[in-house]
């Protein structure tokens, strides 16, 4: 007993020495539902959401003042926009569609293709201060981007509520705060968590209950890759530490033949140079998933149903133009994107499950803290 | 834990290995058991048949003594890997995290063989997915509410993959929990001798799995296996006809989990 007897002894110690555990954070996530993963280095707190959300909609975070986090991920869009592919501060075109920012909380992956990327604060360092392509566009002048908000007396105040003992803005600051606003997104009230978790039948008609099981069939196979909570394997919760990120050629392209994505976006290759990864993209989370269109890593293909017409015939034959080549015969395509038959009925079924996914206070919660801000703004 | 990183899967087999070792959660009462895993060397396979990940659930292990009664072993809770009932068992071959060991304690005594459910049991395969906690909260090895978890998954580079689970579960939808055992519970006992848990370890022969399988041509077997004679000949290396869903005289002529020399 002398061995137990010590060890609670250091953990007195240890609980003495540790500063107070800073207040639970009033998560908008259902009672019985798993709370994400949130790094010891920056628990969430009211005040940094809410400095985090003032920065993430205000131009002044850009150097030349033109462009918000939220110009590209807007609240309407649950936080993505209806672009092909994003436009930077200075005008340079992302290869990239905007991905909507919901239960990012919960990922241990993250943008279309960036396995190296941990965690949401090492995440948000790319839109500031990446350079190919420009986003905001801080690089090598942080200084007087954020003595923008030093000069500012709400910010300041912001920053001391968030940060007691910060007495001017540092690079920490903004990042933590965004990241813990990017956190605070979360996403459950849909008619489908009502239907499948609060056990209410009538949430979902029947149509979309058909839908369902099709999702989650053998046949059509999208909860492979669109598994778990979030409708993403991408996805973590609880104290599990095992990354269970995996990236998928889906078969939208073959450029030439050659097993090929187009040139300036191949994917996880683009990090990883085995061209076996060529092509290979996360799947994304399809909560709002009908709020997001375009969709796919480069934003071309238009709406839903055309998503589903390409899974039913394992992939796009592209006849014409650049890119042209069959992704359905792509060698690096997933096992899992086969092709099915599908009648009308069905593709209508599925269109309303993914319906359900949709959460309109979500989008109303955004929409709202939008205002908020711009009521509060002393430009 | 210490991991092997010079053995690069697929061309290694799965060998689990059952020790003795000193650990102070072991009160004289009890032995540890200790179960190792490693991998059995694969016919070289094509490149987008590679890597082969391999994970599965290792359920309600037991010790069987001469007069053929069963002793639970109690697994060490040890998340993110194991609870007191499963572990899950995770060979990825793209990259060096994993779990290759299973651990846990048994009643001293003598014994003759080793058992293990591959997979979840059918009390614990359908609860609800929001509370599920580790090693049953991967969504990889995760179908739906009704037809529970992957009790086994191999996927071949994005040639092939075999999928093992429950199925002819019924219930209203496929987020609902079934009430009755499904039809075709897929459930492997696998047996093995006691030696394996003292000074041996058992190899894991993919070969053996795979042998009927063409992985560049062949369908994957994700459910309906008894529609595809390649999908059949998997399950019945694993001693299940794929028909019933049940072990085939008990599953003794399973072929892939083999007792071996460490
Ligand atoms: C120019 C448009 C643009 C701006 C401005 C922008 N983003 Fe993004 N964001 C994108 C695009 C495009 C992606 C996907 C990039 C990729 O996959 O390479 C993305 C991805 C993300 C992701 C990853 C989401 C996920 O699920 O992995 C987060 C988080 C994010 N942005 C946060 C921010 C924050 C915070 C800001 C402001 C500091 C910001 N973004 C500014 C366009 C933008
Ligand atoms: C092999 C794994 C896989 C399967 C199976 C799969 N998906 Fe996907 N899904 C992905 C990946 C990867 C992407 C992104 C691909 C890209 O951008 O190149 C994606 C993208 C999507 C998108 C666009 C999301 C967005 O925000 O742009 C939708 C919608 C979608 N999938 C729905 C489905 C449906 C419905 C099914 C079943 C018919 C399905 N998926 C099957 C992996 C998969």
């Amino acid at each position: 007993m002398t061995r137990l007897g010590l060890r609670s002894g250091w953990l007195a110690i240890l609980a003495a020495c540790t500063p107070p555990a800073p207040t639970d954070y009033p998560w908008h996530i259902p009672a019985d539902y798993p709370r994400p993963v949130v790094p010891d280095r920056n628990p969430m707190t009211a005040a940094k959401v809410t400095l985090g959300r003032h920065l993430f909609f205000d131009v002044r975070l850009s150097w030349n003042g033109e462009q918000a986090c939220a110009s590209c991920h807007q609240p309407e869009h649950a936080f993505s926009e209806p672009r092909q592919t994003a436009v930077g501060s200075t005008g340079e075109r992302h290869a990239r569609n905007t991905l909507a920012l919901v239960n990012v909380a919960y990922s241990d992956a993250f943008m279309w293709a960036h396995p190296g990327l941990r965690g949401i604060e090492a995440q948000t360092l790319v839109p500031l201060f990446g350079e190919d392509p420009v986003e905001l566009g801080i690089a090598g002048h942080e200084r007087e981007v954020f003595a923008r908000f030093d000069d500012d007396p709400d910010y300041r105040r912001r920053l001391s509520e968030a940060f007691p003992r910060a007495d001017a803005f540092a690079l920490q600051h903004v990042v933590d705060a965004l990241a813990c606003f990017v956190r605070s997104l979360t996403s459950f009230d849909t008619p489908f968590d009502r239907y499948a978790y609060a056990g209410e039948d009538d949430a979902m008609d029947e149509r979309a209950i058909r839908g369902l099981n099709h999702f989650f069939s053998e046949r059509f196979e999208c909860h492979h890759c669109h598994g778990g909570l979030n409708f993403t394997a991408s996805s973590t919760h609880g104290d599990v530490a095992l990354p269970s990120t995996t990236f998928h050629n889906t078969g939208l392209y073959n450029v030439g033949g050659d097993n090929a994505y187009p040139d300036h976006d191949q994917g996880l290759y683009e990090l990883t140079e085995q061209p076996t990864d060529r092509g290979k993209f996360r799947a994304p989370t399809l909560r709002n998933v009908a709020l997001t269109a375009p969709y796919m890593h480069d934003g071309s293909l238009p709406d839903l149903g055309a998503v589903l017409d390409f899974y039913a015939a394992g992939g796009r034959n592209l006849t014409t133009g650049p890119y042209a080549g069959d992704g359905r015969a792509n060698a690096y395509k997933s096992q899992f994107v086969r092709g099915f038959d599908m009648t009308p009925e069905e593709r209508d079924d599925l269109l309303a499950f993914l319906h359900a996914l949709t959460d309109p206070s979500f989008v109303e919660r955004a929409v709202r803290s939008r205002l908020d801000v711009q009521a509060n703004r002393h430009l | 834990m210490k991991r092997c990183r010079s053995l690069s899967w697929p061309r290694k087999s799965i060998v689990i290995a059952a020790l003795a070792l000193g650990s102070q959660a072991c009160s004289p009462a009890t032995q540890p058991v200790t179960t190792r895993f490693a991998l059995d060397p694969l016919p070289s396979l094509a490149p987008t048949a590679s890597p082969a990940t391999l994970r599965f659930y290792v359920s309600d292990l037991h010790m069987v003594n001469a007069h053929g009664q069963a002793t639970p072993v109690r697994l060490t809770a040890a998340p993110p890997y194991q609870d007191e009932r499963t572990a899950l068992v995770s060979l990825p071959g793209d990259d060096e995290s994993g779990n290759t060991v299973v651990h846990g304690t048994v009643p001293r005594g003598d014994y003759v063989h080793l058992e293990f459910l591959l997979g979840i049991p059918f009390a614990r395969n359908h609860g609800n997915p929001l509370q599920a906690a580790p090693p049953l909260d991967r969504p990889a090895m995760f179908w739906a509410w009704q037809s529970g978890h992957k009790f086994l998954r191999l996927d071949l580079g994005n040639a092939w993959s075999f999928h093992l689970g429950s199925t002819g579960c019924h219930s209203t939808s496929a987020v609902r929990p079934p009430q009755d055992e499904c039809r075709r519970p897929n459930l492997a006992r696998i047996r093995l001798p006691a030696a394996v848990a003292t000074d041996g370890q058992i190899e894991v022969d993919l070969g053996a799995l795979i042998a009927a399988v063409n992985p560049t041509t062949d369908e994957n077997c994700m459910g309906s296996y008894a529609d595809a004679d390649t999908c059949r000949r998997v399950l019945d290396a694993l001693g299940l006809d794929a028909g019933t869903g049940r072990c085939l005289a008990d599953c003794r002529g399973q072929r892939v989990f083999r007792a071996a020399r460490r």
